[in-house]
């Protein structure tokens, strides 16, 4: 009896918390914007923020880890010294002054807003904007800022916690929410190129997916029985939009996943990791070297033994 | 060993040192120091303080690793950057300590110009304080262990400190006497048994002068190899050539030294 009403009891309090789980779940998967402009090339990342505060530098590794985003930060981690290949990345980070990574916080319509503080002092939310540009000047006014964007231009969709629709661009929108849901993890093209090509292109590979789709959905449920009377050949036809389908809609995220504008993506001047022969090398020669002077050591304090009633005869006489 | 080629030697070694924070290359320069000083140290009490220098050293890197992870906002890149930073200047004090064992600064002062000799005599002094101090302590705790007297680890600190300070006094006084007898400071030098540049220093100062070289080569072109990066915490990479400029200043342990270079102190 006890274990019943307990285990009642357990599925009482599941029942409870499963309402309170789901905004949870929702919450976790909020995201914000990063821009990061070299001057030569306009990289955007939706960075996931996860549960835990996120600040300016937090959201740059993250974007590292998320994305691959190159980087390098200095002075304790407050710093930034490398983004995308472009900065200081030998030992001094503002090695390339008066060059160096300007910080600014998006205003939520596209202009950038130069940030009074450190990003290691700015506390990220769901939805807020953060750009970087490579650049010289010390203010807002001298120092050029990184490429238009709001967070629906990386990110997509509104954030979750606050759920405004977004007034502009409703033709572009439209197939998109009506489409399969999508992740709002993966970071999208940028605002400069994708206004008129790459947003058409895009809705348009959309529309023909969502095609696919109801077909795709509706032959399986009109014909399954005639096509088993028929062929097993007719069956494997039946199930090629099928494959289609999961196909096309694998594909159709991917491009949208790379966090480029420009021809050349951000990993492409990555450095491959090297094997740590040469590290092995120097940990080897470490490790000689340390037996060699015990080794010396020793046979040098047993050659002076002798030595020194010598000197004793020589300094006593 | 010519004193200016040791001296040539350790400023290159720290100037090494300090240029870098890649574990890879330190590692391999405390590797020389240690070798460095195991085959030239000079006898005598003052070969001991290699030891103090090192656990000097290792107190370093546990202190700057200590002051990190009691700040607030701890991240291991932090605690990373503190001990490679630690270790830095650890390998630094070790190649002092290694200069102190293996040259005799006052052989430096006689090089001075004359009209350099009073700064050069205050570098000299401060150059030495440690290793004299060291030996003046391993000196009285020997007299007192001769005498019978019990060497507790800190009862006996009074004890020691006394001796050991008016030993330091005597020495200066006795530096002092000695300078003034040999005509220093009055533009009467004499020089008795005068340092040879032997070709074992060109040697060595020639490979110093190669390690710096390529040192500041690799600065100038921001070699990222020379720091090792902890946001984010990368495997760092190895340059062959920097490695290889920081194994040629071993070179003095290599050269074989002559009977007398190694009596004299």
């Amino acid at each position: 009896m006890k274990l019943r009403s307990s285990l009642l009891g357990v599925a009482l309090l599941a029942g409870a918390l499963a309402p309170v789980a789901a905004p949870g779940v929702a919450c976790a998967a909020s995201s914000a914007a990063l821009v990061v402009s070299t001057g030569n090339n306009d990289y955007t990342y939706c960075v996931e923020l996860g549960g835990s505060s996120v600040n300016g530098i937090d959201l740059i590794q993250r974007a590292g880890s998320q994305h691959g985003l190159q980087y390098k930060l200095g002075y304790g981690g407050r710093a930034v010294c490398m983004l995308a290949n472009v900065g200081a990345s030998g030992s001094d980070c503002f090695g390339e002054h008066p060059y160096f990574w300007g910080y600014w916080q998006g205003d939520g319509s596209g202009g950038w807003k130069w940030s009074g503080s450190g990003a290691a002092n700015i506390t990220v939310r769901a939805g807020d904007v953060n750009g970087w540009s490579w650049g010289t000047g010390d203010s807002g006014s001298s120092h050029p800022a990184p490429v238009a964007a709001t967070y629906e231009s990386v990110c997509g969709a509104t954030p979750s916690p606050e759920p405004t629709p977004p007034p502009d661009r409703p033709k572009d929108r439209g197939p998109r929410e009506t489409g399969a849901p999508e992740k709002p993890g993966g970071a999208r093209r940028g605002d400069g190129s994708s206004t008129t090509g790459a947003g058409d292109s895009g809705g348009g590979s959309q529309d023909s997916t969502d095609s696919v789709e109801d077909t795709a959905e509706d032959e399986p449920e009109h014909e399954p029985k005639e096509e088993r009377a028929e062929d097993s050949k007719e069956n494997h036809k039946g199930k090629e939009p099928r494959a289609e389908r999961s196909e096309v809609a694998v594909v159709t995220p991917s491009p949208s996943e790379t966090p480029v504008t420009s021809a050349n993506p951000a990993g492409a001047t990555a450095p491959e990791p090297e094997t740590p022969v040469a590290a092995l090398v120097a940990l080897a020669a470490t490790v000689l070297l340390a037996a060699f002077g015990v080794l010396l050591n020793r046979r040098r304090d047993g050659a002076s033994a002798p030595d020194r009633p010598m000197q004793q005869q020589r300094t006593g006489t | 060993m010519h004193p200016g080629a040791w001296l040539l030697w350790a400023l290159s070694a720290g100037f090494v040192a300090i240029s870098t924070t890649n574990p890879f290359y330190l590692l391999p320069l405390l590797g020389v120091a240690w070798v460095v000083h195991a085959a030239c140290h000079r006898s005598g009490p003052q070969a001991r303080s290699w030891r103090i220098f090192l656990i000097f050293g290792v107190l370093t890197i546990c202190t700057r690793t200590a002051l990190v992870v009691f700040l607030p906002d701890i991240q291991l890149g932090s605690v990373v950057e503190a001990a490679l930073e630690g270790l830095r200047l650890a390998v630094l004090l070790t190649v002092f300590g290694t200069y102190n064992t293996v040259s005799d600064p006052f052989g430096v002062l006689r090089l001075a110009p004359r009209r350099f000799h009073e700064p050069a005599l205050a570098a000299a002094l401060a150059l030495s304080i440690a290793p004299r101090t060291i030996a003046a302590v391993s000196t009285v705790r020997e007299a007192q262990r001769l005498r019978g007297i019990e060497i507790g680890r800190f009862r006996s600190l009074p004890a020691l400190a006394v001796p050991v300070l008016e030993t330091g006094m005597e020495e200066a006084v006795v530096l002092a006497e000695s300078m003034d007898a040999r005509g220093h400071g009055r533009g009467r030098r004499t020089r008795y048994r005068p340092e040879r540049w032997s070709r074992r220093s060109s040697t060595v100062a020639l490979a110093s002068a190669a390690a710096v070289a390529v040192v500041v080569w690799a600065l100038l072109r921001a070699d990222p190899s020379l720091a090792m990066s902890a946001f984010p915490i990368t495997w760092p990479r190895v340059s062959p050539v920097v490695l290889a400029a920081v194994l040629v200043l071993s070179l003095p342990a290599w050269l074989p030294q002559s009977a007398s270079e190694r009596t004299t102190t």
